[in-house]
């Protein structure tokens, strides 16, 4: 072992650039969730002001430019660029604990990932101060997405791009890690649901993702190089777009709702104290779900007029997954049921996203009926729909994750008097916002119209809307004040936060250590740290001695990699207007794009070793500190 | 004496790699030859008209799939021990790429 | 840790080399999913080539008047070469071989090379008669399909290249043989695709 230690020196960086140059999954986990966060709060900001040009009829807040823009950015920051960061966040920081790793399956690409969602976020919203953000609906049908003077969509086009790269990337990785990298005894059919979940929504990833690149590929062309798929008068077709944009939109949206179910998954049985009811059941839910996910794209395009059979194909499959996700409520229902349950409010949030979800696949399968879609189509009662779903499942779960696993990411614990006050204000709310909208939509209100006349019955539904919103963005702010009050906090939490942790991450000493696990632990079965203290044990059993270990090196390219596509994007937009400045940033970026891949290949870097005697003394102080 | 056996035991080996590589070249050639033919086929019916419009789609098609998964299946050894993963989420990938496919040819107007 | 690697008598390196080590199998894994994805990626540009197949053309830029059988099948059998030299330089790899697996990596890179100068030869060509990106909606999805895969096949080039450079005085180990082992999977999968691209996009499109 000894000249393999001193094979390669680790290089380290301080302050930011060890944020910018990190590899370490813990870190890149902190790094997705605060990007998240910080584009949650854009998107938010962006909802407070459409509720307010909607308070009132005939209101001119803002004009209907503007409020198109606002719809979309909100859309579109939310899906891609503040639910999904935030889940990659949460996998990122607990999956290669839960499944006893020393790191994800390849670092240096998850810093790479990070990198293309942030620069593509950064783009997205960059649109802002450059005359107009993209003003087509997140969906962006064509044509409304090629008129030449909506140059916010050519944001759109390369932001989505840039940052679905990096999407793709993440789910790789975590499907090879998951199947890869387990620790000994860690049968797939013990991991935890939320490993489950994530491995399910990274396969998803890989197939849906490429959709949408295509069709981006497909937007940009058009706008930027003069392409004409969908312009009808050369030949061109809109109803591509749509197909390829809901080939990947539909399997997105359980890609989000699937890891918030894990995350479900892992607070109930914690907190009810009682193991997972059908765990087995639960697993294949999930596979099932992701499979039909594939196969109902079309009932977002029932009104396009594809004929009967296709509309009764994808209605009788889109009502095939309300199957499933039925098991998984009653298995969380069961698992309550008779649990000794402990209501903090990671807790709340599973509670209360039980029946607010339920709402949203209840009206789902309303949705699913093609001919009464006809009816609900393009109206508030779509709205309503899908903020039950992505805010009731997506959200809560979001929250909830954030809470529970706050402890194990920071060594600080977020103020449950705080949370209560948020939990509430926030549960209140979002029922206050979107249950009126349900009826908004069947009186007849569309959506994405950016003022209503009076006296057509939409008042009162409109103001309690309102109101709704603005609690939630209170909030919100109660959120900020806690995180902050937490960082600001002396008190270290002790390993093992709730008490009740059953799986591997909850078995780490706090904060961290860097390569996770001094010794490798062997998994006795599902659920194996409370199995361990069933049997009387503090401490998992272990897979080997403790020796040297293998850690990779921080790295500077997957920045350079990142940030030359941004330039390159940049260039694109930019040559329609100046081709001179756009083609040279066009060739400037994808060369520091590629001189990085080419170091990438060319340096050899074999990562470096941590010797045992530094593990030894690591795990000797944790010992004695568990003693104090 | 143990040292004769080592290196008996070496040679042995030797030839079972040997034999080995040469079924495994064998394997690739055969394959190859295979794909060469389908091109040829499919090349050759167009050439000389052979096929009615409507089932050339088909006949082309069948032949491509087949040639796929020569590529797939021998060159790129796809089936090897341990590849269940990789074999299902390609065949996933199959699958939604059927009906990408399927759908941007039947279903628009 | 190195976990020592079990090295065949014979060859003098694992019998697998190129998943010997958890990095190499990772890497051969991930590989995988990702020809699983560029499936898809490939069959959207497939779905959308077909939807709009002769679509806003004029009749004298219709695919079948303007695809030449001669060279679509000089080219295939170019790339359909290039996989088989490709499969050859990985058979002498696991044999050890690094002589002769430089040398049929050579071929493959020469064989692309040629490949890729057809198919800028035809993309001229089609320039000269009208046939455009920009011409209407059927050049549009012709050039994004044969594009992408001409953009897969160049950038296959530059990576074996700066792979063969990089280790021209190495042996063979179980540090390079997983890249120059998933280079081959990708070039294989673009052989794969081009056996679609000659069926659908240049042969049916002779024949409607």
């Amino acid at each position: 072992m000894a000249q393999t230690t001193a094979l390669q020196q680790s290089r380290k960086y301080n302050g930011l650039m060890d944020w910018i140059t990190t590899v370490d999954h813990k870190k890149i986990g902190i790094l997705y969730l605060f990007s998240g966060i910080f584009f949650l709060l854009l998107g938010g900001i962006e909802a407070l002001l459409i509720r307010w040009q909607l308070v009132r009829p005939m209101n001119d807040f803002v004009s209907g430019e503007t409020f198109n823009q606002l719809i979309t950015m909100h859309g579109t920051t939310m899906i891609f660029l503040a639910a999904m960061p935030m889940l990659f966040g949460f996998m990122n920081a607990v999956v290669p604990l839960q499944i006893g790793a020393r790191d994800v399956a390849f670092p240096f690409i998850n810093s790479l990932g990070f990198w293309l969602f942030f620069f593509g976020g950064v783009m997205l919203n960059l649109s802002w101060f450059f005359g107009a953000a993209p003003n087509a609906g997140w969906t962006a049908y064509a044509p409304l997405s090629t008129q030449p003077e909506a140059t916010g969509v050519d944001f759109y086009a390369l932001g989505l791009q840039i940052s679905g790269f990096g999407s793709l990337m993440a789910g790789i990785n975590f499907l090879v890690t998951i199947l890869n990298m387990r620790a000994p005894g860690m049968k797939l059919m013990r991991m935890p649901l939320f490993t489950w979940t994530t491995f399910v929504a990274s396969a998803l990833i890989v197939f849906a993702f490429p959709p949408l690149t295509v069709g981006l590929f497909m937007l940009m062309f058009e706008r930027l190089f003069g392409a004409v798929y969908f312009d009808p008068a050369m030949g061109g077709n809109v109803i591509i777009w749509e197909h390829l944009f809901w080939i990947f939109g539909h399997p997105e949206v359980y890609i989000l709702i699937l890891p918030a179910f894990g995350i479900f998954s892992e607070i109930i049985p914690t907190f009810a104290r009682k193991r997972l009811f059908g765990y087995t059941t639960m697993v294949f839910a999930t596979m099932l779900i992701g499979f039909l996910g594939f196969m109902v794209w079309v009932h977002h395009m029932f009104t396009v007029g594809l004929g009967p059979v296709a509309n009764s194909i994808f209605a009788v499959a889109t009502m095939a997954i309300a199957v499933p996700t039925g098991v998984k409520i009653f298995n969380w229902l069961f698992t309550l049921w008779g649990g000794q349950i402990k209501f903090n409010v990671a807790m709340l949030y599973s509670v209360a996203f039980i029946p607010s979800f339920l709402v949203g696949g209840m009206t789902g399968v309303m949705l699913s009926v093609a001919p009464a879609d006809y009816q609900y189509h393009d109206s508030y009662f779509v709205v309503a729909h899908f903020h039950y779903v992505i805010v009731g499942g997506v959200v809560y779960g979001l929250f909830a994750g954030l809470y529970y696993w706050f402890p194990l990411m920071f060594g600080k614990a977020l103020s449950e008097k705080l949370g209560y006050w948020q939990f509430w204000l926030f549960f209140i709310g979002f029922h206050l916002t979107f249950f009126p909208q349900h009826f908004l939509g069947l009186f007849g209100m569309p959506r994405r119209v950016f003022t209503y006349l009076p006296n057509q019955g939409f008042e009162t539904m409109n103001l309690l809307s309102t109101i709704g919103a603005f609690f939630m963005g209170v909030s919100t702010i109660i959120l900020l004040v806690a995180v902050v009050k937490a960082f600001m906090s002396k008190h270290v939490v002790k390993p093992d936060h709730w008490g009740d942790g059953r799986t591997l991450e909850w078995t780490l000493p706090v904060p961290t250590p860097e390569y996770n696990f001094a010794q490798t632990p062997l998994v006795k079965g599902l659920d194996t740290f409370w199995l361990e203290k069933m049997a009387g044990n503090k401490r998992v059993s272990v897979a080997e001695p403790v020796s040297d270990i293998h850690m990779p090196n921080n790295s500077l390219i997957p920045f350079f990699m990142s940030l030359g596509l941004f330039i390159a994007g940049l260039g694109a937009i930019f040559q329609k207007d100046n081709m001179v400045i756009g083609w040279s940033l066009i060739a400037f970026g994808l060369l520091m794009t590629f001189v990085s891949m080419f170091l990438r290949s060319w340096i050899d870097d074999h990562g470096y070793y941590i010797p045992k005697s530094q593990v030894e003394a690591d795990l000797k102080a944790i010992r004695e500190k568990g003693e104090q | 004496m143990e040292k004769r056996t080592m290196n008996e035991s070496h040679k042995q080996l030797e030839l079972e790699v040997k034999a080995e590589s040469r079924r495994e070249y064998q394997l690739q050639l055969i394959s190859f030859a295979m794909m060469i033919l389908l091109t040829f086929v499919a090349f050759g019916a167009v050439y000389a008209e052979l096929m009615p419009v409507w089932a050339a789609g088909g006949f082309l098609i069948i032949l491509a799939i087949i040639q796929v998964f020569l590529q797939l299946y021998i060159f790129m050894h796809m089936n090897n021990r341990g590849n269940t993963w990789i074999v299902g989420m390609m065949w996933l990938g199959i699958f939604v790429a059927i009906i990408t496919v399927a759908a941007l040819r039947l279903l628009i107007w | 840790m190195a976990h020592a690697v079990e090295k065949h008598p014979v060859t003098g390196i694992p019998v697998n080399p190129e998943k010997a080590t958890l990095e190499g199998k990772n890497k051969y894994v991930a590989f995988w999913f990702f020809l699983g994805g560029e499936t898809v990626l490939f069959a959207s540009l497939f779905g959308t080539y077909v939807g709009l197949l002769n679509s806003g053309a004029p009749e004298e830029l219709r695919s079948y008047n303007i695809f030449e059988m001669g060279l679509v099948f000089l080219m295939t059998m170019l790339l359909l070469t290039s996989s088989l030299t490709s499969v050859l330089a990985m058979m002498n790899m696991k044999a050890n071989n690094p002589a002769r697996m430089k040398f049929w990596l050579i071929v493959t890179l020469v064989l692309g090379a040629g490949f890729l100068a057809a198919e800028i030869y035809e993309f001229i060509h089609y320039y000269h008669i009208g046939h455009t990106f920009t011409s209407s909606a059927f050049g549009s999805a012709f050039y994004t399909l044969v594009g992408f895969h001409g953009a897969h096949v160049t950038f296959g080039l530059l990576w074996i290249t700066t792979l063969l450079i990089r280790n021209w005085n190495r042996p063979i180990d179980v540090h390079n043989a997983p890249k120059f082992y998933v280079s081959s999977l990708y070039w294989h999968f673009i052989d794969v695709v081009w056996v679609f691209i000659f069926s659908i996009v240049y042969l049916l499109g002779m024949v409607s």
